[in-house]
Order: structure tokens, then sequence, then C-alpha cells
């Protein structure tokens, strides 16, 4: 299959795989986590092109996103005393430091898949 | 087809939309502004208090309808706050009156030295603002 | 430099940072009062005094930044001098004797009393915020933003004309009009209130910001050499910006006292002015390729790869978060609102001011720039200094603001404003320790220009 491939649709493929990313966490929380999968089992993600780079890249995030801000933030919800100020103090920053950087090594994984380049997501993509 | 996606032509578009709009909501909401603002109860007193609030930077330290600095309370429910018809006038100009209180480390307001008339208008000026129909803001009476 | 008359640029940045220093020094102020520590050189001025200093001198400042940055922009992208060199100089005088005369009326006189010697009563402008000159200042201002449109225009309009000059002429001009609102300050309030925000709003999510996008979209040409590219993405970023900012004045609009319906439109439309922060990272990220480019000064693309990423925050996220008007109803004139201004001004358009004098003022001095100098590592610390420092500042800010909704407003505690206050004394703490570190930043970013001064690193 990743012969196949020409240049232009290993573009698009990374560029589609950094754009559900953003979608998953912008507009289509789940349902764009969902779409980005079937892709990445459907198609190549071991090839040494940047689609196959951008599809692990952003499958791995996708899963770290799913960790951080739905089930840490789950859990602080469902462990923390809701009548106190502080528990706020803390879940929201939280929450919106955590979306915000997200969000912005989506748009930086955007931007080289637009111009046909490699993205490693520090710390939260794997490193090949 | 090319033109109409030159950068000027999208440019002028939007801006003409987007400025008639503006200005549309603009006219519909100066029309029934005066059931909201309440304007037939401003006097020339109110306008006068207006202008001492002005003059001396009140908005310096506190919010007005939530704008201005937040160094200290929102003040355009003050008259409610101090109890309305009840003794809002007295709190406030025993209030102005006794400033700065010196308490330590509280924070302090200037006195300002305003006169019997002025301290009148100035509450004038906090009383008419408080009746103005704002989408019941603020959510508490603190401000 | 290619053309001489680029540099009437060079007061214009003086000026900005001289004044940048004076305005970050009062804040420092303002901080200190909240904790509040009475000691009495913090006390000689009152809060409301050195927050009008600390407010107004940012305006001026960065109106003089940005005035430097286009002087020197627009000559090379009309390729022509500049139509009036000597009117640029004279303006600047003029501007500074203004700003000057502002400060020092602020500083050394009771409000009251200078609004009486400028004869305020006449013509009352005084007193709003962010429009706290006295009017003759105000008229003042407004012929020098003429004097200031007048000579961009003739430059532009005799010369070549690209994307980056034309935004940049239509920038000035609008915020030369716009300007015109400050004169309006009609006796009911709720009027007041509201064309007020005409002013600032479409200056600061408007004709400024279109302003810093042609300066971001002209130092990341010089940067990548590639104008055609950079005009593409200028072109959908300036796009977005019009279409979403002049609806998203609603924004201001929901507890003012006007019909309801601003809630909605509000709402509805400042949830997209995030759009063109997030192409501006999309754009400088798409756009640059260290590993290709010429151009080497190695600061200069620090400033200009993070002032997207912070305006991204500051303005983007930050604003979003509050502009919805279910939770604008309970943010609305707190800590968050206040946490929202500094992180975005500080990340839009001082971000863009200092990314433009690293860029020029070497140039503008003659200087050899050299990667890993001790002037340039001194800007890079200064740098980082400011940027981590503020990013903290905003942080405990709004930490502070969610604990003042929560206890003020969101619950039935509801206790009064002045009695919390003593309960967020540990954020402001945090907060002033920030200034000072914000404080150091400035220093060494003075100190930078001063070492290469005295030698050539
Ligand atoms: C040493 C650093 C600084 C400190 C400690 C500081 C502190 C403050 C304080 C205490 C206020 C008054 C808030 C109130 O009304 O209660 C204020 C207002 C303000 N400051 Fe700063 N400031 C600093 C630097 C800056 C910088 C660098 C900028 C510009 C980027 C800035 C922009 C503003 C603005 C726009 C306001 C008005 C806020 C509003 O009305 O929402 N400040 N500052
Ligand atoms: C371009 C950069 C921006 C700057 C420099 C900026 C600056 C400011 C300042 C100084 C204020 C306080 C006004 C006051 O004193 O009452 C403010 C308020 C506000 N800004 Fe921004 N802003 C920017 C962008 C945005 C964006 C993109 C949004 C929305 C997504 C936004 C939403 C708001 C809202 C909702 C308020 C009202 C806060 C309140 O209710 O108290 N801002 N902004
Ligand atoms: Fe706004």
């Amino acid at each position: 299959m990743s012969q196949d491939i020409s240049e232009i649709p290993d573009r698009k493929m990374a560029i589609i795989a950094e754009s559900l990313y953003l979608l998953n966490l912008l507009i289509l929380p789940g349902i764009a986590f969902l779409v980005l999968v079937w892709l990445f089992i459907k198609y190549d993600n071991i090839s040494i092109g940047i689609s196959g780079c951008h599809l692990r890249q952003t499958f791995s995030a996708s899963i770290w996103v799913g960790l951080l801000l739905v089930l840490v933030t789950w859990v602080m919800l469902s462990t923390m005393n809701h009548d106190s100020p502080y528990t706020w103090m803390i879940i929201i920053p939280y929450f919106v430091i955590c979306h915000s950087a997200l969000v912005l090594l989506g748009i930086m994984g955007l931007a080289k898949a637009l111009a046909g380049k490699k993205f490693h997501y520090p710390i939260i993509g794997p490193s090949s | 087809m090319k033109i109409l996606t030159k950068p000027k032509y999208i440019y002028y578009s939007s801006l003409i939309v987007f400025v008639f709009l503006l200005l549309g909501l603009t006219i519909h909401t100066m029309i029934v502004l005066p059931q909201q603002d309440h304007r037939e109860n401003l006097t020339p007193q109110i306008i006068q208090g207006k202008l001492i609030w002005e003059e001396h930077n009140c908005i310096g330290c506190h919010t007005l309808l939530g704008e201005g600095a937040y160094f200290a309370p929102e003040l355009s429910n003050v008259y409610e706050r101090r109890g309305g018809s009840h003794g809002g006038t007295y709190f406030i100009k025993a209030w102005l009156k006794a400033m700065p209180t010196n308490i330590p480390s509280r924070r302090q307001m200037p006195q300002f030295n305003l006169t019997e008339d002025e301290l009148n208008a100035l509450i004038a000026f906090l009383k008419w603002t408080s009746e103005i129909n704002n989408s019941s803001w603020p959510p508490s009476k603190k401000g | 430099m290619l053309y001489s008359s680029q540099a009437v640029a060079k007061p214009y940045f003086i000026a900005a940072i001289a004044l940048f220093a004076v305005q970050v020094l009062f804040g420092l102020l303002l901080g200190m009062q909240y904790i509040p520590v009475n000691l009495p050189f913090i006390s000689f001025i009152t809060f409301d005094a050195a927050r009008l200093i600390h407010t107004n001198l940012l305006i001026m400042w960065l109106l003089f930044g940005f005035m430097g940055s286009i002087y020197y922009i627009i000559p090379e992208e009309s390729e022509q001098e500049l139509y009036n060199p000597k009117l640029a100089i004279q303006l600047f005088w003029v501007f500074l004797s203004l700003t000057i005369i502002t400060f020092l009326g602020y500083l050394l006189l009771s409000y009251a009393t200078f609004a009486k010697i400028t004869g305020n009563q006449f013509f009352p402008t005084m007193g709003r915020e962010y429009l706290e000159q006295p009017t003759i200042i105000k008229l003042g201002l407004f012929i020098v933003l003429c004097g200031f449109s007048y000579n961009i225009a003739m430059t532009v309009l005799h010369g070549r004309k690209g994307m980056i000059n034309l935004l940049l002429l239509a920038g000035i001009v609008g915020t030369t009009i716009i300007f015109l609102m400050a004169f309006y300050n009609p006796s009911n309030l709720v009027v007041a209130k509201y064309y007020r925000w005409w002013l600032i709003h479409f200056w600061i999510e408007g004709t400024w910001e279109l302003i810093m996008e042609a300066i971001l979209a002209y130092v990341i040409y010089k940067i990548t050499g590639d104008r055609k590219i950079v005009e593409k993405w200028l072109y959908i970023i300036v796009a977005v910006t019009l279409t979403t900012t002049i609806l998203g004045i609603g924004h201001h609009y929901y507890w003012i006292g006007v019909s309801e319906y601003w809630q909605w439109v509000g709402t509805v439309f400042s949830i997209f002015e995030i759009l063109p922060f997030f192409f501006m990272v999309l754009f400088v990220f798409n756009v640059v390729n260290c590993t290709k480019c010429q151009y080497s000064n190695k600061a200069v693309k620090l400033w200009a790869l993070s002032t997207p990423i912070m305006a991204f925050l500051g303005a983007g996220v930050l604003g979003f978060l509050h502009t919805l008007a279910p939770v604008n109803y309970y943010s609305h004139g707190t800590q968050i609102t206040s946490a929202h201004s500094h992180l975005a001004f500080y990340s839009t358009y001082v971000m863009i001011v200092l990314t433009m004098i690293s860029y020029a003022m070497p140039i503008l001095r003659n200087r050899k720039i050299v990667n890993g100098g001790l002037s340039q590592r001194f800007e890079i610390l200064a740098f980082w200094l400011m940027t981590v420092s503020m990013f903290f500042m905003a942080l405990f800010i709004a930490i502070a603001g969610i604990m003042q909704v929560y206890i003020q407003r969101a619950t039935d505690l509801a206790l009064p404003f002045i009695e919390i206050q003593n309960s967020l004394m540990i954020l402001y703490w945090l907060r002033s320790i920030g200034g000072v570190v914000f404080l150091i930043g400035v220093i060494i970013y003075i100190t930078k220009f001063l070492i290469a001064k005295s030698n050539n690193l």
C-alpha cells in the first residue's frame, strides 16, 4: 500500500490526521478521535513517510488528551469537595492550561503537516 | 471569478456587511434604550453627578456596571446595597465624609472634600445608575 | 537600512522603551498597594493616580512603538523615502511633550485639579477608563495621529502598493478616525458606555490587531524571504479578523443596560475572535523553517515565533474563557478581566513592538548581530524573564479571580468585596513577586542596548 501513496496524498493524510487531532480537542470531542483511530488502523502507520509519522503522533497524542483532560479532570472532580473554592482554583486552571498547551501542539503539528514535514509531539508523541 | 477572491473585494464586502449590521443593531438598540435606562428621570443634578464622578476618577479604583478598576467595590448597586430609599443617601454621604479610615492594612479611599451639593448630585447619579435595567447584573447584591 | 528616512523610527523606539519602563514601575506600585505595604515610597501616590499612569502610558508607548515600526517598514515596502521625514520628527516631539505633560499631571496634581485647570467642565471627556487624558491632550493626540496618517498615506500612495503597507495604512487611518469617539461623552451613562467601546474595542481588537498582523507578517517575511506565502497567510488572517471583530464588540454590551440580544451577538461572534490568533500560530510555524532560512538573528526569531503563541493564550484562550455571556455574568469586572488584560496586552502588542525593535534597532544603529554575543544573550534572558513572569502573573490573578467570583457571586456566601480581598492576599503577593521579576526583565532589556553601545557585541 505504501507504494501506491504518491507524494500528495501522503501530505494530505498528514493534514487530515492533525486536523482530526485538533477537531477532537476543539469541536467534536470523541467523534473526531474515533475517525482518527479508524484511519490509524486502516492506513499504513509504520511507513517512514510523513503520513505515517503524523498518524502515529496524533494517535498517541490523542490518547494522552483523553488521559489528561478527561480522566484526570474526572478523577479530580469526583474526589474533591465541590463546595470549596480551592477545588475550582485548581481544576479550572489545570484544565485550561492543559487544553491550550495541547491545542498549541496540534497547531504546530498542523503547520508542519501543511509544510510537508514531520513533527514530533514532545513527551506525548512516540519518539519515532 | 478571479476578481471575487481578490483580497480587496473580500475585505470590502465583509467590512460593508458587518458595519451595516452593527449600525442596524445600534439604531435599534438606541430606539429601545429609553425603556432600559429610564432617561426620563435624568435631571441636571444627575448629570452634574456624573461629571463629579468623572472628575474624581472614581473609575480608577471602583467598577461601575463592571467597568473600571478592581481595587474597590462595584458601585452601580451601592445605593441599593446600602439601604436604597431607606438610608442609602445617608450611608453614602457619611462614608465619603469619613474617608480615609486609616485602618491599618486596609485599602484606603481618599478624602475628596465634596460640598453638600456635590454629594447630593453624586448620590443622585448613583441612584439613577442603580435603576438601569441591565439584565440583573451583578449576580449578588455584594457586587 | 535601505532608505535613510527609516531612521526617524529610532527616537520613537527609544521613547517607547523608556515609557515602557515607567509604565511597569507604576504597575509594580499598584501591585504593592494591593498587598498593601504601607511604605512611604509606595503610598506617596494614590492607587487611582498610579493606575492612570500605568494604563495611559501603556497606550501612549504602544502608539510610539507602532509609529516607529510603521515609519521603519513603510519606506522599504513602498520602495521610496518617507514623504516628509521632518514632519515625523516634529510630531515625535509634540507627542512626547503631550505624554510627559499627561504623566506629570497625573503624578503631581490631584485628578480633580487636573480636570479643573484643563477646563474639563467646558467639554467633559475625562474620567472614563483608558480615556482619562484631559480634553486638550486628546485633541493634541488626534492631531498627531492625523499628521502621522497623512505622512504615511502620502508615502504609500506614491510608492509600490503591497499587502503589508496597505494594511498598515488602513490600520492607522482607522485608528485615527476611531479616536474621534473619545470626544463623545453624552450625559446618559448607558449611551456613553455604549460608544466608548467603539473606541476601545475597535482599537485593541480591530485596527491595532491589523497593525500587529502586518508587522508580524513583515518580520516573518524578513526572516524567510518569501513574500508570496507570507501575503497568502496574511490575507486569511485579516479576513478572519474583519469578519469576527465587528460584531464581537457585543461581548462588552452584556451588562451595561442595552438590549439583551447583545448577549447572543457578542457570544456567537466573539467565540470566533480566537481564530485570527489560531491562524497566526499556524502561519509562523508553517512558514518559518529554521534549517533553511538565511536570516540569523536568533533573538528576532524567538520574539516573532513566541508572539503568536502568547497572543493565542492571552487574547485567544483567556478572552474566550470569559466571552460567553453566561460566564461573563459571573466574571465581568473581576480579577479575571485583569488577568486577560495583562496577558493579552503583553502578548499581542508589547511583544510585537519588541519584536520589531529587536529586528530594526541593530540595523538603525549599524550594529553587527553576533549570535551568542553578550548583547543578544541579555535580550534573550530579558525575553524569558518578562514572558514567563507575565504568564505567571496572569495565572495568579486569574486564580484570584476564580476565588473572588466563587465567594462573592456564585455561592450563598456572597461576602462583601473588601472582606474577600484578604483571602486572596497570597495570590496578590505572588503577583507582586512576578512583577518584580518582570521589572528585572525590563532592566536587563534596557541594559542590552547600553552594552551594544560600549562595544560591538
Ligand atoms: C510589574 C508588572 C505589572 C504589575 C505588578 C501590574 C499590576 C497592575 C495592577 C495592580 C493593575 C490594576 C488592576 C485593578 O484595577 O485593580 C493593573 C492594570 C493594568 N495593567 Fe498592569 N501590571 C504590570 C505590568 C503591566 C504590563 C507589562 C502591561 C501591558 C502589557 C499592563 C497592562 C495593564 C492594563 C491594560 C491594566 C488595566 C486592566 C483592566 O482594566 O482590565 N500591566 N496592572
Ligand atoms: C487583541 C488582543 C486583546 C486585547 C489587548 C484585549 C484587552 C482587553 C482589555 C484591556 C479588557 C478590559 C477592558 C476593561 O477594562 O473593562 C478586555 C476585556 C474583554 N476582552 Fe479582551 N482583549 C483582546 C482580545 C480579546 C479576544 C480575542 C476576546 C474574545 C475571544 C476578548 C474578550 C474580552 C471580554 C469578554 C472582555 C470583557 C471582560 C469583562 O467583562 O470584564 N478579548 N480585553
Ligand atoms: Fe473586546
